[in-house]
Formats: C-alpha cells, sequence, structure tokens
C-alpha cells in the first residue's frame, strides 16, 4: 500500500497534474493548438483551412499542447523545488481550471 | 461502428460513476461505522479499492469518447447549431473541459490514494476524489442528455 514509488517518478507525475489543466485551460482561452483535425477529410494542419474542408476540431491540439507542455515540465523540474509542492494544489489547480472554465462558457448559456 | 463504440462508451461510464460515486461517498467517513442501513453500508466501502478501477474506467472512457469525438462534430454539433440549442453546445463544451482535467488529476488522484497512507493528507484525497466525481458526473449527464437531444432532432 505505501510502498514508494521512485521518488524522480512521484516529482514527474505531481508536475504533470498541476501543469496540465493549467496549460489546457490557457490553450483553449486562446484557441493555441499544436493544430487543428479536419474530420470530415480525416487530416490534421497546422493553420486553419477554407471552410471546405468541413468543420475544424481544435479539441485534439488543445489536448496534445498540454500533455508535451506537462510531460516536459515534469521531466525538467528538479526534484528538490518538486518536492516542496504543497499537496494541496493537487485540488486547487483543477479546482480553479474548472472555476474558470465555468465562467468561461457562461457565453453559451445567455440570452 | 460508431453507434457501438457510443454505447461502450456509455456502459464503462455507468462503471465508473457508481466506483467513483462510491469512493467519493465513502472517502469523507471520519470513523468507523456500523452497516447497519443502506447508507451506512454505502458510505462503508474500502475506498482505496476502487482506485484502480476508476483510473483504468476513466481512461478507457476517455480514449472511446476521444474516438467518438469527431462523429459529434460531424453529426451533431451542426445540427444543434442550427437548430440554435446553444445550451447544448456549452454543455459540450464544458463537458469536455472537464473530461480532459479529469484525467490530468489522475496521476495525483491516484497517487493520493495508492502511496500515501489512509491516514494522511486526508483532505487532499477527498477534494481529488469529489472534483473527479463532479468530473464524472458532469459529462455523465451531459453526454446522455446530448444524446437525446440528437435524437429529437
Amino acid at each position: 500500500m505505501t510502498r514508494p514509488l521512485p521518488s524522480r517518478l512521484v516529482s514527474a507525475l505531481t508536475v504533470f497534474s498541476l501543469v496540465f489543466p493549467v496549460v489546457y485551460t490557457v490553450a483553449y482561452y486562446n484557441e493555441w493548438a499544436l493544430f487543428w483535425f479536419y474530420p470530415l477529410v480525416g487530416e490534421l494542419y497546422t493553420n486553419l483551412q477554407p471552410p471546405s474542408r468541413g468543420p475544424a476540431m481544435i479539441y485534439y491540439g488543445w489536448i496534445v499542447l498540454a500533455f508535451v507542455s506537462a510531460a516536459l515540465a515534469g521531466a525538467i523540474v528538479p526534484r528538490r523545488w518538486a518536492a516542496h509542492l504543497w499537496v494541496g494544489w493537487s485540488w486547487i489547480v483543477p479546482l480553479a481550471a474548472t472555476l474558470f472554465t465555468l465562467a468561461y462558457e457562461t457565453r453559451w448559456f445567455q440570452g | 461502428m460508431i453507434t457501438v463504440l457510443l454505447i461502450f462508451h456509455g456502459l464503462l461510464a455507468l462503471f465508473l460513476i457508481g466506483a467513483i460515486t462510491h469512493q467519493a461517498i465513502g472517502v469523507w467517513k471520519s470513523k468507523p461505522i456500523p452497516s447497519a442501513t443502506f447508507f451506512q453500508s454505502l458510505v462503508n466501502v474500502r475506498g482505496g479499492t476502487y482506485t484502480n478501477v476508476v483510473t483504468i474506467l476513466y481512461v478507457m472512457t476517455a480514449i472511446i469518447g476521444g474516438i467518438i469525438y469527431p462523429s459529434y462534430v460531424l453529426d451533431v454539433k451542426g445540427n444543434l447549431a442550427d437548430a440554435q440549442i446553444n445550451a447544448a453546445i456549452g454543455a459540450f463544451e464544458l463537458k469536455e473541459h472537464f473530461a480532459i482535467v479529469g484525467l490530468a488529476m489522475l496521476p495525483s488522484y491516484w497517487y493520493l490514494w495508492k502511496k500515501v497512507p489512509l491516514t494522511e493528507q486526508v483532505l487532499a484525497r477527498r477534494l481529488n476524489t469529489a472534483l473527479i466525481a463532479l468530473m464524472v458526473w458532469t459529462t455523465l449527464v451531459v453526454g446522455h442528455v446530448i444524446n437525446n437531444i440528437k435524437g429529437l432532432i
């Protein structure tokens, strides 16, 4: 039950869990993505395409951007820094992302 | 094929909501209680035993959701926009964001349940579990409602 994980892995996972929601939230708020997926033609593009290609999906682009950023952060943040992270951040950061999302998406429910 | 995946996605989400709800209720128990009533039995679950199942179900449900997501964009979202049901589109936006934030929480959630003694970091474990339960409830209810709306328009 309490057998320790390698501390390098623990710190990487901790940082990953904290960075991912932040990068994802910033990415979707600003519509930053590594790519757009066009499901009608089944192709990825790094820039927006004309409407003839069908609707664009940015969701995968946000996820990959957040995943890569969080994985990189988990890999490069020194273990001694991660060890000083307060465990409360593990719920405060996602809660903040959730509340921001709720506030931002109210635009769909007005009028 | 998409219909089969959608049904499988829904069934996995039902298993997931059952598991995380049990765990999220049980984690707030602060002292031993008898299991004389239904609610007491519900609260008395051994929360730690649900952790791996919740993690695996969450990941599987999210992966299948990601696979069928283009069908929503192509076959449903446009109809919702044409019918000016903006609240449904907004609710699905919330679903997609919540689902991915919950997915990102899984490493810390798993670590708190499986690698930290249950007498330590109690508040963090409770709130991590409650937040993931909130994500799961929101995503399942929204997905179910959207599916119903799609059947009506």
